[in-house]
């Protein structure tokens, strides 16, 4: 009886400990600020990752490929994005709210400043593996962040995209 | 029975309260030929109610009705209540399948689902795009970020090739060196083989 009592709290605290795993700090950022006005919201999820191949098959192109190679590791991306409309109280708000989040298992790899713009790369490691990037986002008319989660393979995420043209998150949509 | 006592039973009859016996007390003292001229109203009642009880419905009546009510055929509805139950059943499970499959049917034409999954094509064509897109951004950032550091491997590799280069003087300047000893050597053997001469 004894061993069957510690048995189910090794796997209580498994259970506990492999959820805390997946969760991200800006989790409850995602679920305050999701369903609201003037926020971009993306969350793609590893279901629709696994049909990439699926839809890329008729695209041309090595960088599909290489998209595929990098999300098939991919547990989840999730992107939040406010962009300064006509409450720039609203912005200052959030902005605040999103530096103030705790990130106690990250540590930052680098901080990119450029013309009033600041992108900081934090990462959460498992061993030697990285399991989230995050990419926490400031820019003077907008603010939020990208986290991916997932096996993270950053030197064929840093091979990407050298052919796309992307300065700014303007043009995402919300699919939620 | 005193009158007080009479009025409280009367109260607690009309109230429903009173117990068999008392109503039996009751009815017995109004009945009777002593009791109180006050309660002639409530005597008069007690006497109807005493001469209803007697009544009999008569025996070929009783009969009569008992028959009638025996031999009333059944509702038909009543007696198929089961089998109207089966038909309503059935034709609710023909109801909700033939919905869902017009409404799976009715999907409009240029929606096609995803092999295995609940996405549409739109869906998960719109997924990839915003994954490039967020990926690119990434990637972007990252490369914009490292480039610095790259340039410095480009230098220190520029140094590493410089020190190669000084390498390469130094063996030069050590062959140079090998050249004039070896020209050295042989003007001294040209010098020596000179002197040879004027000795022969």
């Amino acid at each position: 009886m004894k061993k069957i009592t510690m048995i189910a709290a090794a796997l209580v605290l498994m259970l506990t400990g492999a959820t805390a795993q997946t969760q991200s700090p800006t989790d409850a950022l995602f679920d305050k600020y999701g369903a609201k006005d003037g926020f971009t919201t993306v969350h793609i999820t590893k279901e629709l990752f696994s049909l990439f191949a699926e839809v890329t098959q008729e695209a041309e192109g090595d960088d599909m490929q290489e998209l595929n190679k990098v999300v098939q590791g991919l547990d989840f991306i999730r992107i939040l994005m406010l962009k300064d409309t006509v409450q720039s109280r609203q912005l200052t708000e959030f902005r605040n709210e999103l530096n103030g989040v705790k990130l106690k298992d990250f540590s930052e790899l680098m901080t990119v400043n450029e013309g009033g713009e600041s992108v900081k790369f934090m990462i959460r490691k498992n061993g030697k593996n990285i399991n989230e990037l995050l990419l926490i986002i400031n820019q003077p008319k907008e603010a939020g962040f990208i986290s991916i989660t997932g096996n993270i393979d950053l030197k064929t995420i840093a091979k990407l995209s050298k052919s796309m043209n992307i300065d700014g998150m303007e043009n995402l949509d919300k699919i939620k | 029975m005193h009158t007080t006592e009479v009025k409280i039973l009367l109260e607690k009859y009309y109230e429903g309260a009173t117990t068999l016996p008392e109503e039996r007390q009751l009815e017995a003292y109004l009945l009777s030929p002593g009791a109180d001229p006050q309660f002639a109203a409530e005597a008069r009642l007690f006497g109807h109610l005493a001469k209803a009880k007697q009544e009999t419905l008569p025996t070929a009546a009783a009969k009569e009705i008992e028959q009638r009510l025996q031999h009333t055929a059944p509702n038909p509805f009543y007696r198929s209540r089961q089998l109207w139950y089966y038909v309503g059943g059935i034709a609710a499970a023909l109801l909700i399948f033939f919905t869902v499959a017009i409404s799976f049917y009715r999907q409009p034409a240029n929606t096609h689902f995803v092999a295995g999954t609940s996405y549409t094509r739109a869906e998960a064509e719109a997924a990839v795009l915003q994954t490039q897109q967020a990926l690119a951004f990434v990637s972007a950032k990252w490369t914009q970020g490292t480039e610095p550091l790259k340039k410095l491997g480009t230098l220190q590799n520029t140094q590493d090739k410089m020190q190669n280069l000084g390498a390469l003087d130094r063996n030069v300047k050590t062959i140079n060196h090998s050249m004039t000893k070896a020209s050295e050597s042989l003007d001294e053997l040209e010098r020596l083989s000179k002197i040879k001469i004027v000795i022969n």
